[in-house]
Order: C-alpha cells, then sequence, then structure tokens
C-alpha cells in the first residue's frame, strides 16, 4: 500500500521500518518528567542510525489519573509536515473503532500510522487496537523503548530498561 | 437530587451515555463525543462535597493530548487558546478546561465543554497559519518600528506583469532599493530563491535580505538553493534584530 505526505511516497514497508529502525539519541530527555498544564511531560529527538530520518518522541502523563497517559513516536521528515508514527496510550476512555467492534472499554491501546489515513493528511495513526503488552506508564515505556529501537536506551531510562515485567510468562 | 440529573442527562442524550465512576465524586462521561482520531472526548463530571455547582472539566487532558503535535509555547498561541476559551465560557486552571453548572443545565454545559475540546484540539490543523502569522507579525512589527528611516513598503510586485512575484518590503536606500522576504519554511524559500532570481532576469536592480525563521531547519538543497539566489540572510529573528540595522547601515 502506498501513501502521499507531501513529495513523499509512503509505503507500509517503509512505515515499518520508521518505526523499528535503530534510532541514537539526539537530545536526550530530562531526567525528571515536568508538571505543565495539568500533565508530566517529557520529551526527546532521536535520528535513525544511519543518520537519514528524524524523529521526536512524546511522553505524558496526566497529573489527576496516573492512568491516563501517552507515550509516542513522531516522524518528523525533510519535506512535509511530521506525523504520529506509533502512539502507546493508557485507559483514557473508549475509541470509535473499540465501540463498533463491540470490543471491551477503557482498554490499553495502541495507535499506528496507516498509510490509507498518512493519505488523507491528518491522524496518520488514528487505529486503535487494544493490547495487553503494558499495565501502566512503566510498562508502557518500557515496551515502546524496545518497540521503536532506542539505542543505548540504558543511559537515558535505566529504570525502564532493567525492569523485568512482573508478569512476563518467558522472562522477557 | 443530583442522580435525577444525571438520570436526566442520559435521557437528553437519549440514553447513548453513560457515566463511570474514574474517582470518587468524580465521573467519566461516556459519550459519542469523539477527536478526530477516533478517541472519545475526556469529559467528567464533579460532584461538589458539599453542595455548590457541577463542575464539568477536562483535568487537563484536551491540553495534554494537543501538546505532543502543538504545544501552546508562543504569545499567538497562547491568544488564540484564550480567545478560544472566552468566546465560549470556559475557564482554564493549570490545564484543565472547566465550566461550572447547575444540575439543570449539565446537558448544555456538558455540549459547550465539548464544543471547546474540539475546537482547542483542532489548533493543530492550523499550526502552520498560527505558526506563520506569529513570526510574520513579529517580523513585521520590528520592520516598522526600527526600520522607519527605509520607508519600508509592504507586498511589492516589482515585475507589474507577475503578480506572483511578491516581495515582502521593499526598504528604500540610496543607491537601489532592498528587497527584504521572511521565510518559515521550504516552500516560501523556494518561491523566494525563484523570485530573486526572475528579479535578476529582469534586470531589476535590488539587494535581496532573507530573515528565516530557522534557517537550520530547511532541506539541505533549499539552504543551498536560497544561499546562491540571495545577497544577504539572516539565520533567524534573533539575528535579524541584532545585526540588521548594522547591515543595512553599512550597505546605505
Amino acid at each position: 500500500m502506498e501513501g502521499k505526505n507531501a513529495m513523499v511516497t509512503y509505503t507500509s514497508e517503509l512505515l515499518s521500518s520508521l518505526i523499528s529502525c535503530k534510532k541514537k539519541v539526539v537530545k536526550p530527555p530530562h531526567k525528571e518528567m515536568k508538571i505543565e498544564r495539568g500533565s508530566f511531560r517529557n520529551d526527546l529527538s532521536l535520528k535513525s542510525e544511519d543518520g537519514k530520518w528524524n524523529f521526536s518522541v512524546f511522553m505524558r502523563k496526566n497529573q489527576k489519573f496516573a492512568e491516563n497517559f501517552i507515550i509516542g513516536l513522531r516522524y518528523h521528515p525533510q519535506e512535509g509536515e511530521s506525523f504520529t508514527l506509533l502512539r502507546c496510550n493508557g485507559p483514557h476512555g473508549n475509541h470509535i473503532d473499540l465501540e463498533r467492534t463491540n470490543s471491551s472499554h477503557y482498554v490499553f491501546h495502541i495507535h499506528m500510522a496507516n498509510i490509507d489515513r498518512l493519505n488523507d493528511g491528518v491522524f496518520s495513526e488514528r487505529m486503535g487496537t487494544i493490547t495487553d503488552k503494558y499495565a501502566s506508564y512503566e510498562e508502557a515505556l518500557s515496551y515502546f523503548i524496545r518497540e521503536v529501537g532506542i539505542m543505548d536506551a540504558d543511559q537515558f531510562f535505566p529504570e525502564y530498561i532493567t525492569q523485568p515485567s512482573l508478569f512476563s510468562e518467558e522472562g522477557e | 437530587m443530583i442522580m435525577e440529573y444525571l438520570d436526566l442527562l442520559r435521557l437528553q442524550f437519549n440514553n447513548r451515555v453513560r457515566l463511570r465512576e474514574k474517582r470518587p465524586n468524580i465521573l467519566q462521561l461516556e459519550a459519542p463525543l469523539y477527536h478526530e482520531d477516533g478517541d472519545m472526548m475526556d469529559i467528567f463530571i464533579e460532584i461538589p462535597k458539599n453542595g455548590g455547582k457541577i463542575k464539568v472539566c477536562d483535568f487537563g487532558m484536551t491540553l495534554m493530548r494537543l501538546s505532543y503535535s502543538f504545544d501552546i509555547d508562543t504569545p499567538n498561541k497562547e491568544r488564540i487558546l484564550n480567545r478560544i476559551l472566552s468566546e465560549n465560557q470556559v475557564e482554564e486552571t493549570d490545564g484543565n478546561l472547566w465550566i461550572e453548572t447547575e444540575p439543570d443545565k449539565l446537558y448544555s454545559s456538558v455540549m459547550q465543554l465539548a464544543q471547546v475540546v474540539g475546537k482547542v484540539s483542532n489548533m493543530q490543523l492550523y499550526r502552520r497559519e498560527i505558526a506563520y502569522s506569529l513570526f510574520y507579525e513579529k517580523l513585521q512589527e520590528f520592520i516598522e518600528e526600527n526600520l522607519r528611516n527605509y520607508t519600508p513598503l509592504p507586498k511589492v510586485f516589482p515585475i507589474p506583469e507577475r503578480d506572483d512575484l511578491e516581495v515582502d518590503w521593499q526598504l528604500k536606500l540610496p543607491m537601489k532599493p532592498v528587497y527584504v522576504f521572511g521565510v518559515k519554511d521550504y516552500a516560501k524559500s523556494r518561491l523566494v530563491a525563484i523570485s530573486c532570481l526572475e528579479f535578476q532576469k529582469a534586470h531589476k536592480q535590488f539587494t535581496s535580505i532573507v530573515i528565516h525563521e530557522d534557517f537550520e531547519n530547511l532541506p539541505k538543497k533549499d539552504r543551498s538553493r536560497i544561499t546562491s539566489a540571495v545577497d544577504k540572510q539572516f539565520i533567524s529573528l534573533e539575528d535579524f534584530k541584532e545585526n540588521g540595522l548594522s547591515y543595512l547601515e553599512r550597505a546605505a
């Protein structure tokens, strides 16, 4: 499948590569999340190992409700608008796609960029799917770091790399 | 009493609404009100402990969601946000968007907040225009306040029959005019490069100055193109504010 954003043609394969490629930290995150307008926030900038692609990571956690969080990866192309490739959400509420499929409500879910949506030019990551990969902000961050290939992540997120999953079946 | 009104709210939503206890005295509204990305809007009803007014609010979720693609980090964006809030009579405290209401006005207050949540969330759709206008506002302000001696003239078309080749400001200098361009992104950068080359081809006598919002942010090829086409560039508005006047004095 192909989609267009400005002058670049994207394919599903390219989107997968953008998500999973090894990435170097260009601008590290703050040691502590800072509170801003009702949420804990942190950000970092990444570059693909070969230097071709630029990314940013956003981490947000609601100050009032710890379970309402978002951790995401945005791609910043040389030309055209930046867009979100992957977004790990806490169970903040329902999603229209989950409603349509009568899936359970208020669950941890992941939004992934989709070629068709990218072609529309907005909210490329609309599709939400339920996940059992994490059950807290900390677990979500640990999952996210592995999923998006952040290199030397132990330097920037030591507590999230070394922390084993409490309910891991295979001792991941 | 309040429970009666929550039942009324259900009725008004044609039973397409559920209320879920998020925390003690805080109910989350589950209603067919969605963000553009399909997520349900985060709307809560805070029941007062000792009487008083009910609060319909979002507990900072809207601005949190917005912040990863569009942060409210400039005076212009702040102004637009405040305008949306004040025009819709919604308050903001530490990111929390809220309305105080009476039980019998719960439905209209929920819809009022939902409308604001939608508007604030959609600020990201206008990010280019908002950032663009801010950069231009600041540049215009500086030029009008500090370059009056050079009689700045906005929106000049040096080749009358080419209304697609516009100069943002023309400054009057003794030898030849200075064409000033503000450049926010690669699209404008390309237009400026083409314009300057066309003016040269038409044997116009001028000096061209480009003020970038962020030169380093341009793609490499566009940095080369514009460097080759114009006479002088300032890598940022700050750079222009610091060094623009002395450059013009030397050029005069």
